[in-house]
């Protein structure tokens, strides 16, 4: 086994990083950070476009309930948003840097948080946006009987909730499988 | 720091580094030459990042080292990958890298990469010649069970990889 190592080493050392200039790769990463910014600011541009578009059309054509589901249902899909760009696995943290022990603590404790938060961030999605909804149905279903009014709002309402409850349990345990073996692996480092 | 400091500063570190952590990228990822280089890039993406804040506190390469185990972990989690566009393309590699000819390489790479985490981290960082105190201070183990634990692990790569011995 001993040769076998030193043949490995050997064979392991071989291997080399892209030829490129450290003011090339510099290029570069300046490069990959505008463009990670460039999304970034494009992603919040194309929302507000999106809410101020819907908003005053909610106004000009709706009314007061429907600009204020529409709202709603903004507020939540910007929430939703903030988390899916919010990792909860930090690569470099400023404070427990350098001891490792903390390190491992801090990134258990945000990994398992970031498993409570995306549960309870994605129920209250689905509460706003049902909620937002059938704000909007104020305005829409004016015209209707409120026995009917009462029975779309019934029937769309617990449709959506049964959708979301089915697709948050598929989402959290593909997210156990995930966030599972990382989290052991984790706390397996810390205990030794 | 200024941006001319940062770049001077990193232009030493990536001298020293690059091929280090270019070889952690092939641990983390085997024989995927798409991955590595994206894990690469996002590895000295992150470091370019930090670079500013290290105080020197811990030694350069337990940073570096940490700093690329940690992105490494992130980035075998698909949720965590960014979608950001390719600067290091398949044309930047070295040529064993485009077409791996050796075999035994290629092979060395996959076992290394199908071991458990902490074998695989212990093993690249002998693989790169590191004393057993800075493999603890970048592993988090205890300096006394490096030996026993790498030891294991080194038996456990060797009886994946004797099929090919042969």
């Amino acid at each position: 086994m001993k040769t076998d190592w030193k043949n490995w080493s050997q064979l392991w050392q071989q291997q080399n990083a892209p030829d490129l200039s450290p003011n090339e790769i510099i290029e570069r990463l300046n490069r990959l950070g505008t463009s990670a910014r460039r999304q970034r600011r494009w992603l919040v541009l194309t929302f507000s476009i999106t809410a101020i578009t819907l908003l005053s059309m909610g106004l000009i054509w709706g009314g007061i309930w429907t600009s204020a589901g529409i709202g709603l249902m903004l507020f939540a899909m910007g929430m939703i948003l903030y988390q899916a760009f919010s990792s909860p696995l930090q690569v470099v943290d400023e404070i427990a840097q350098f001891d490792q022990q903390q390190f491992l603590k801090r990134q258990i404790k945000a990994l398992e948080q970031g498993r409570r938060l995306a549960s309870r961030y994605m129920w209250i999605y689905a509460v706003l946006l049902t909620l937002g909804l059938n704000l909007t149905y104020l305005d829409a279903l004016s015209a209707l009987y409120t026995s009917w009014r009462i029975a779309i709002s019934l029937v769309v309402s617990l449709t959506l909730l049964s959708a979301f409850a089915y697709s948050i349990s598929r989402y959290l345990s593909r997210l156990d499988q995930e966030l599972g073996p990382l989290v052991n692996q984790l706390k397996a480092w810390q205990s030794n | 720091m200024t941006p001319k400091e940062k770049e001077r500063q990193f232009e030493a570190f990536y001298r020293d580094y690059q091929h280090k952590l270019y070889r952690l990228c092939c641990s983390f990822c085997g024989d995927e030459e798409a991955d590595v280089a994206d894990l690469y890039q996002e590895i000295l993406l992150q470091i370019w990042k930090a670079l500013p804040g290290f105080r020197g506190q811990a030694q350069l390469s337990t940073w570096a080292y940490r700093i690329a185990i940690n992105t490494g972990t992130a980035f075998r989690r698909n949720r965590t990958r960014r979608h950001l566009p390719r600067v290091i393309k398949d044309a930047d590699l070295p040529a064993q890298e485009q077409h791996p000819k050796d075999e035994r390489l290629q092979q060395l790479r996959a076992g290394i990469a199908r071991l458990l985490p902490s074998d695989r981290l212990l093993i690249t960082l002998q693989l790169e010649g590191l004393s057993y105190a800075e493999i603890a201070a970048i592993s988090g183990h205890n300096t006394n069970q490096i030996g026993v634990r790498l030891h294991r692990a080194k038996r456990r790569l060797h009886k994946m990889l004797l099929p090919y011995e042969n």
